[in-house]
């Protein structure tokens, strides 16, 4: 080991221990008991009160901490250099949420088969989800790609979790806070499960690490050197999938120590894979336990999940990190695609019209009970026709946010809940019921635009040195989503009971939607039609390419700046009025595109009919499939928009 | 062409909304039986030209309350998940209507019963009481005051009060309440005569949390404390802070100040805490009231929030468990 680096490692070394033996004892005096530190020294030899509290619930919270941070951290640097890519991370590839749903799905369905730690099946659902990425995001691994495919197959995955919980209430009761990861423990059993797995994957990570070394350098180098590539990438994924599966079935999902730690560790200069394995596995350690601290500080008492406590220091982290990737690509000159064929508005316009009009007949004379076709009888008229009305309003409004930015950002993938405006819309709902406990939830839309409003300023000041280069915005939006949804849990457990209806708010509910609704909508739809019909335009122009554009006179700065701000504006409007509704902005232009091509007018037009058609048909499944009671129809609108997106990504090679 | 059909919409749905105003209201029923009457809940007075009939409830609580009063409700939420949770005579009868969720009733359902009143629960239904109101009169109630001299027994007397009001069973109500306070005097004595060792206790309900057991642990203003307090014991648990819902969390850490009380427990049957988790961990083991055999099961459905039949249940459940054991 060259000198240099021999004292890097030492300071790592030592600085991560002391850090990490600082945070354990905060970490051991924090609890419900309280005791001082004298207490606990003086007590802890000694059979009786302290010890077993000390035995029993603190140790085992602190080892299991480490252990969990450790293994998350190892498994990040390992798929870090697996992807070629510096946003992998068990969190960021879908791993956890893959292995999370799978949990779920064994606790509902085969409730005491699997144990205490159901590692099975969160492996099976790691393994599903990691191959899932790999298949989808193609051989070249392109780090945008790669970190844009995971966090979709995480959105499917959670929203399928949110489904089951909300069918299946009472059976996941417990699974809420482990969702977003958390430390408790009241026994050695965790530890002594995830102990041995953990220590024996992380020898093979040490073992591997030679080989990644040279597999850094390239796979034809690598295999010319006499190296199995396929073989040490085979086990290489098997070790890093293992060990975030081991940690899920016992703490839950944990986001973020993944990408963070490896990251930190090559910040502080040290290199070779079995010092950064070595170093990742301390500093993994460090920041969980420094995360629990926190989160026991917030809220004394209470429990903050520890999941949301790293994603909320990780998501300002991934923005940063994103920032500095999306530095060293190439100016991203992506064509967003469409047919080149495009069906004539005069023909596809009526057919459109007609199918809307046979889904609106039906939604407005079925009630999952019987058919009614008397619409002007009260019961319909206040009830029924106001709800599929607003319901379609929105839905055209979220697919013109669509159009726009994915138009503007010349990003595939670009939509108001991809950019992070929806999460951090959420969250600032939540803040308002934190600080206003007693709030009206028809204040809550004023939260939601301050969010909304934050997420598109750090966007603009982000990007703006950029030129908005559509990868960069993209990534940030990855982060704030990030922050957006770890703000809201912590803001969750603050807020405790009065969540009930914001929960089911920021799932996104078209329900109870009266007249007012109606007339709301129809003001706020009329108020911004123009100005998105006015920039359609210029986003013509845009996609000739930014150097083109300029020269046929196009102000691309000014330009892309509005656009954004209208495209936020329609979504934050949408919002305010059925709360966190995603993917339809995003999917509904993508059908658009292969009907009537790039044009960006006709464009808007078929993508609003068609946003407005799938959200009517989402209120209308998730109105009968269980009634009298109700799916929120943003948990329909994800359960049928992710497995499009998928598609979409598989055709996008 | 384009842009004539973009308006053609709008205008289409601007004339749907334009519509909507002129439907008003349906008019209130007339000529029905008795004498107007006014009930005050949070979203302030609600009268009814008559008392009500028909009752649509949203909330467990309050059907409890018209059950104490002998009416049943027309149509209820969430019936099924009630019937676990809620265990008090006279049960709910097979008519009632499901109309949903509490969370999010179906609208439909409630108006199709055309109640003449509908009940709800602020911390769930404000948000779609203008929908509600053009249906019935709807009165909602908050059963978690922010006020912190209001303890959350006075509010469900006040409450049971306004909704026997409702549907003209004022004198019933009386009654129930007279009765409830005679039989406290006989739990207290009951209690009393038992010479338990010690008159100290906390009251918990508990439920898994992420893989550790939580444990709510009742304040003083809780209706459930008060009904402790009446029959002669003593709550000795006094919260760092005012918990508006009436209860604090703890985990077994927290526990151990408490030890020396007697421990009223309740806690589902297929999530039994003591059975699973907390069974052989040392720190529960070696609480007082555990070694010396001073916890008791309330059983699984006994309903801590409930109205005074609620109470009655948690009241005979507590002298039976303590007086026996």
């Amino acid at each position: 080991m060259p000198g240099k680096l021999k004292q890097k490692s030492f300071v790592s070394l030592t600085g991560g221990f002391f850090l990490l033996l600082a945070l354990s004892v905060i970490h051991l005096t924090q609890g419900q008991a309280d005791y001082t530190i004298s207490e606990l020294l003086t007590g802890v030899w000694t059979e009786g009160r302290i010890q077993d509290i000390v035995t029993s619930l603190r140790l085992p919270r602190l080892v299991i901490g480490m252990i969990a941070g450790g293994a998350l951290a190892v498994s990040g640097a390992v798929l870090q250099t697996l992807t070629n890519n510096p946003l992998a991370s068990p969190g960021t590839l879908g791993i956890n949420a893959g292995a999370f749903f799978f949990v779920v799905i064994s606790t509902i369905f085969f409730p005491g088969a699997l144990g205490d730690f159901p590692f099975i099946t969160a492996l099976l659902g790691a393994v599903l989800s990691s191959a899932l990425v790999v298949g989808l995001a193609g051989k070249a691994m392109e780090p945008v790609r790669v970190a844009l495919t995971g966090m979709i197959i995480s959105l499917l995955f959670s929203s399928l979790t949110g489904a089951l919980q909300l069918l299946f209430e009472n059976e996941t009761n417990g699974l809420f806070l482990w969702g977003s990861g958390t430390l408790v423990q009241l026994n050695w059993e965790g530890v002594q499960f995830a102990a041995p797995v953990v220590l024996m994957l992380f020898i093979g990570a040490l073992l591997l690490a030679k080989p990644m070394d040279i597999l850094s350098l390239g796979e034809d180098i690598a295999s010319s050197l006499g190296q199995n590539v396929q073989a040490v990438k085979l086990i290489a994924w098997g070790v890093a999938i293992i060990l975030s599966a081991a940690v899920v079935s016992v703490v839950g999902p944990i986001g973020f120590i993944g990408l963070m730690a490896p990251h930190i560790v090559r910040m502080m200069g040290i290199r070779g894979h079995l010092q950064v394995f070595i170093h990742s596995f301390l500093w993994g350690s460090v920041m969980l336990i420094g995360a629990d601290v926190l989160g026991r500080l917030i809220q004394p008492g209470q429990e903050v999940p520890v999941g949301a406590m790293t994603a909320l220091v990780g998501g300002p982290w991934l923005l940063y990190l994103a920032w500095k990737t999306a530095k060293s690509l190439k100016r991203g000159d992506r064509q967003v695609g469409g047919t080149t064929k495009p069906i004539r508005l005069s023909v596809l316009t009526p057919i459109l019209i007609a199918i809307i009009a046979v889904v609106m007949i039906l939604a407005l004379s079925f009630n999952g009970a019987a058919w009614n076709f008397a619409w002007l009888e009260p019961v319909v008229w206040n009830f029924r026709v106001p709800r599929v009305l607003t319901s379609f309003i929105v839905g055209v409004m979220l697919a013109i946010t669509g159009v726009i930015l994915q138009g503007v950002l010349r990003n595939p993938l670009a939509d108001a809940s991809v950019l992070g405006v929806t999460s951090m819309a959420g969250a600032g709902a939540m803040l308002l019921l934190v600080i206003f406990p007693a709030i009206p939830a028809v204040y809550l839309p004023l939260g939601a635009t301050l969010g909304a409003a934050l997420a598109l300023g750090t966007i603009l000041v982000t990007a703006w040195k950029n030129n908005f280069q559509p990868m960069l915005v993209a990534l940030m939006g990855i982060a704030i989503s990030a922050f957006g949804s770890a703000a809201t849990q912590v803001f969750v457990v603050k807020a405790k009971l009065a969540v009930a209806s914001a929960l089911v708010w920021l799932s996104g509910s078209t329900y109870a939607k009266g007249w007012d609704d109606v007339q709301f909508a129809l003001l706020l739809f009329a108020l911004f039609i123009w100005p998105a019909i006015y920039i359609t335009r210029s986003l013509d122009t845009l996609t000739f390419g930014d150097d083109v554009a300029a020269g046929l006179g196009l102000d691309i700065r000014s330009t892309r700046v509005w656009a954004l701000v209208i495209g936020v504006a329609i979504s934050t409007a949408a919002v305010s009025i059925v709360g966190t509704i995603g993917f339809i902005g995003l999917v509904a232009p993508h059908i658009a595109r292969r009907l009537v091509g790039f044009r960006h007018l006709p464009l808007m037009l078929s993508s609003g009919l068609i946003g407005g058609l799938l959200l009517v048909a989402a209120d209308f499944i998730g109105r009968i499939l269980i009634a009298p009671k109700d799916i929120p129809s943003g948990l329909i609108v994800a359960l049928i928009g992710t497995p499009y997106l998928l598609y979409l990504l598989r055709k996008m090679k | 062409m384009k842009r004539k059909w973009m308006l053609l919409i709008v205008a289409v749905l601007l004339v749907l909304a334009a519509c909507s105003s002129a439907e008003d209201n349906a008019t209130t029923e007339e000529g029905a039986a008795g004498n107007p009457v006014t009930i005050a809940g949070t979203n302030g007075e609600v009268k009814l030209d008559a008392p009500a009939k028909k009752v649509v409830v949203l909330e467990w609580t309050y059907a409890e309350d018209l059950l104490a009063v002998g009416v049943q409700p027309a149509g209820m939420a969430d019936i099924a998940d009630y019937g676990n949770y809620v265990n008090i005579e006279p049960q709910l009868d097979e008519t009632v209507v499901d109309v949903g969720g509490r969370q999010e009733p179906n609208l439909e359902a409630i108006a199709a019963i055309e109640p003449d009143l509908i009940i709800g629960v602020s911390f769930r239904h404000d948000a779609m009481l203008a929908e509600l109101e053009t249906i019935a009169p709807t009165v909602i109630f908050n059963p978690y005051p922010e006020d912190e001299n209001i303890d959350l027994y006075q509010e469900m007397e006040t409450t049971f009060k306004e909704i026997a009001k409702a549907v003209d069973k004022t004198a019933e109500a009386e009654q129930v309440l007279a009765d409830l306070e005679k039989e406290y005097d006989e739990s207290a004595s009951a209690i009393e005569a038992a010479n338990l060792k010690t008159k100290d206790v906390i009251l918990t309900l508990a439920y898994t949390g992420p893989q550790a057991p939580e444990i709510r642990v009742f304040t003083p203003n809780s209706m459930a404390s008060i009904i402790l307090e009446r029959i002669g014991l003593n709550n000795v648990h006094q919260p760092d802070q005012f918990e508006v819902f009436g209860s604090s969390t703890f985990n077994v850490e927290g526990l151990v100040k408490y030890e020396n009380a007697n421990y009223l427990y309740t806690v589902p049957d297929e999530d039994n805490i003591y059975e699973n988790q907390l069974k052989g961990n040392p720190v529960w083991e070696n609480l007082a009231f555990v070694k010396e055999d001073r916890t008791y099961d309330l059983g699984a459905d006994t309903w801590l929030y409930g109205g005074p039949l609620s109470a009655k249940t948690l009241m005979d459940q507590i002298t039976t468990v303590m007086v026996n054991k």
